[in-house]
């Protein structure tokens, strides 16, 4: 990564909130999210379900559901010089929906819901780039073929003809990336892009992803579960617990050194292919609790070997434990390390 | 396994044939060969974790071992405690006996409870179906299973809804424990979990077969739950078997090309996994036209000229020999 001065950042969230309104109950889906993304660097959102990592992206492009709304905090995004405040805009403004889809791309998980089964793929991915740029019908359709071979879908003219359920699952997901490159996005965020797809498969769509940062130079923020997965594409990861973000840093700081409790519990709870098959995995006890439940202090307090009463006394505040490392927990002493525990844990 | 020990369950050149209709009068255009000739055995106490990528026939080959489908063409025979006998062609009490001990958890444990029954109402009503006419005794069992799987009593009161997945995993655990099975087939149970949750369960199922003995057979599309979990793992492509191997010596030892290109696309924490890596090009062919010889020779790094004409049969390895077979080409000279 190149030093990345303040003015490089392409995203900056800033204390975003973002409150859902479900029957009469107000739930607080993301707590104060603050995320700074330099420009060309991949940052991986980590968490499991209900974390909000979904509700983020969501939020960054306006698309959350119709009872969700940012009540709070700024989403900057930086368009050639010019800094644009995300939140701001309407929603369905033209100036909303000249951004969403070519400058910032998108891909989702479930490719046969994304994608219209009445219409053909090719005409799919052309409708991105006519909707965005002056071009002729022809001239889109050549740049689809073209864009379709360099993502290694075969026999390009003939698949833009064709449906989306004549596609198999890894090949419809490089037709997603492709209606997500095709107007040469800056930022191109994906959620869970390779969840549903198999392991072979999924190798291949995350190096042509990771070749798409590499040499277009391209932003990306990946969401998913999966923490091998970070470790495999990520510079940057962001590990988020119940609406917020517990623990942020380089890849490398994180996945080897982790120090929030419930990083540490998500990883020991993976099986590995390289590690000892006699050591338990290691559980967290209980589950996530629901957004409704939330009161004061940790949201992982109530599952936390750590806890003490002071962790469920105020919101705990990040805090640095090596530069570009971040930390939202209190019991960590002055060198960021974890108290050992006594007795059984 | 030791050779000499029968094995609990057997299954010899099973396969499946699903037809494939077509045109207006709905003949017979091809078959879907979901599995085409698998050899397994699987012992009392053990675990054999079933992995492949999607299509490759591991949920029809539980299936079929749970008899939910009917095998095309094959045997399948089940040791009742006076040796093996064949179970293909069961019926009424006698497949009530099998079903009793052959018991099969699903991945979506929401949908194999019924939503309006309180949850001890359908674990009481399996062991009914299964021949407990004693109440208390039904009682005593269920509450037994439930303590093995840390669900507390008053929980049965329950309905499904108000459980988190990884109760519901639990409780579809505990209603197959009931009925005192001796071999669990287990399919995707915690693919739909979390991985907190995930692994929850996993140490539960590892727990359970510690006190009870049972056998399981364990299908998964994770690699590392697999090696996890299993004793022996068998990896399957396209309907065939083309590997089975201790579980503790994987990722090292295995053999396959196949096995070896799966293993390494599995996402590591490991940066030297990233070095090895096999990225295999295309995709799994369609299961109507598989390719002649080897199903995998399509794909095959290391693909020879007889592979595209002559099927490799599962054979003992040449290097790790015992426990470990593959069907291979390159499995030179083996017996």
């Amino acid at each position: 990564m190149s030093q990345s001065t303040k003015k490089d950042l392409i995203l900056d969230l800033k204390s975003v909130n973002v409150k859902f309104k479900v029957e009469d109950d107000t739930l607080h889906i993301l707590r104060d999210v603050s995320l700074s993304i330099p420009r060309g660097s991949f940052l991986c959102v980590v968490g499991e379900s209900g974390c909000g990592k979904s509700v983020t992206a969501q939020a960054i492009v306006q698309l959350l559901p119709d009872n969700g709304e940012v009540s709070s905090g700024d989403i900057l995004f930086s368009q050639g010089d010019k800094v644009v405040e995300l939140n701001k805009l309407e929603k369905f403004g033209k100036q909303m929906r000249d951004i969403r889809g070519a400058k910032i791309g998108m891909i989702f998980q479930d490719t046969l819901s994304s994608l219209n089964p009445a219409h053909k793929v090719g005409r799919q991915v052309a409708e991105s780039l006519l909707q965005h740029f002056p071009i002729s019908k022809d001239e889109a359709r050549t740049r689809v073929i073209e864009l379709f071979r360099k993502l290694g879908i075969p026999d390009p003219e003939r698949r833009y003809e064709a449906y989306p359920h004549e596609f198999s699952g890894g090949m419809r997901q490089r037709v997603m990336i492709a209606i997500a490159t095709i107007c040469e996005p800056d930022l191109v965020i994906a959620d869970e892009p390779t969840t549903a797809l198999d392991v072979t498969i999924q190798a291949q769509i995350m190096t042509l992803l990771k070749d798409l940062q590499k040499s277009a130079g391209k932003t990306f923020i990946l969401i998913t579960h999966n923490m091998a997965l970070v470790s495999e594409v990520a510079d940057h990861v962001a590990v988020m617990y119940l609406g917020r973000v517990v623990e942020y840093g380089a890849v490398d700081q994180v996945l080897r050194d982790p120090r929030h409790p419930y990083t540490k519990a998500l990883m020991a709870s993976v099986p590995n292919l390289d590690a000892d098959k006699k050591v338990e995995l290691q559980t967290v006890d209980g589950q996530t609790p629901s957004p409704a439940e939330v009161t004061v202090g940790c949201e992982f307090a109530g599952r936390c070997p750590y806890a003490i009463a002071a962790c469920r006394e105020k919101t705990i505040e990040m805090t640095q434990v090596n530069p570009g490392h971040d930390v939202r927990c209190i019991r960590l002493d002055s060198n960021g390390k974890l108290p050992v525990l006594t007795g059984g844990a | 396994m030791n050779s000499t020990r029968t094995p609990l369950y057997k299954v010899g050149q099973i396969k499946k044939h699903f037809p494939v209709l077509g045109g207006i009068l709905r003949r017979t255009k091809g078959y879907v060969k979901a599995l085409d000739g698998v050899d397994l055995e699987v012992f009392r106490g053990e675990t054999i974790a079933v992995i492949g990528e999607s299509g490759c026939g591991k949920t029809t080959l539980g299936r079929m071992l749970a008899l939910l489908d009917k095998p095309t063409d094959g045997d399948l025979s089940f040791d009742f405690g006076q040796g093996l006998q064949d179970v293909t062609s069961l019926r009424g009490v006698d497949q009530m006996r099998f079903r009793k001990k052959v018991q099969m958890i699903f991945q979506d444990p929401y949908t194999s409870f019924n939503p309006r029954q309180r949850v001890g109402a359908a674990m009481d009503e399996v062991l009914r179906v299964h021949g407990v006419k004693d109440e208390a005794e039904r009682t005593a069992r269920i509450l037994e299973a439930c303590e093995m799987v840390n669900i507390r009593p008053e929980y049965l009161q329950r309905y499904p809804h108000e459980f988190s997945g990884g109760q519901r995993q639990r409780l579809a655990i505990a209603r197959c424990l009931a009925t005192k099975p001796e071999l669990i087939i287990a399919d995707e149970i915690v693919s739909a979990l979390d991985v907190s949750i995930q692994a929850q369960i996993v140490n539960l199922l590892l727990k359970i077969q510690k006190e009870t003995g049972l056998s399981f057979i364990f299908v998964t599309h994770d690699v590392a739950v697999a090696r996890y979990v299993g004793h022996r793992v068998a990896v399957m492509y396209l309907g065939n078997v083309v590997e089975i191997l201790p579980a503790d010596s994987l990722p090292e030892a295995a053999e396959h090309p196949y096995t070896i290109a799966l293993l390494s696309a599995v996402p590591s924490m490991n940066p030297t996994a990233k070095e090895q890596r096999v990225v295999l090009q295309g995709e799994v062919p369609s299961p109507i036209d598989m390719p002649s010889g080897c199903a995998f020779s399509t794909r095959c790094p290391a693909v020879m000229d007889i592979c595209r004409t002559e099927r490799p049969v599962l054979k003992i390895s040449n290097i790790s020999k015992g426990d470990h077979q593959v069907a291979c080409h390159l499995n030179k000279g083996a017996k």
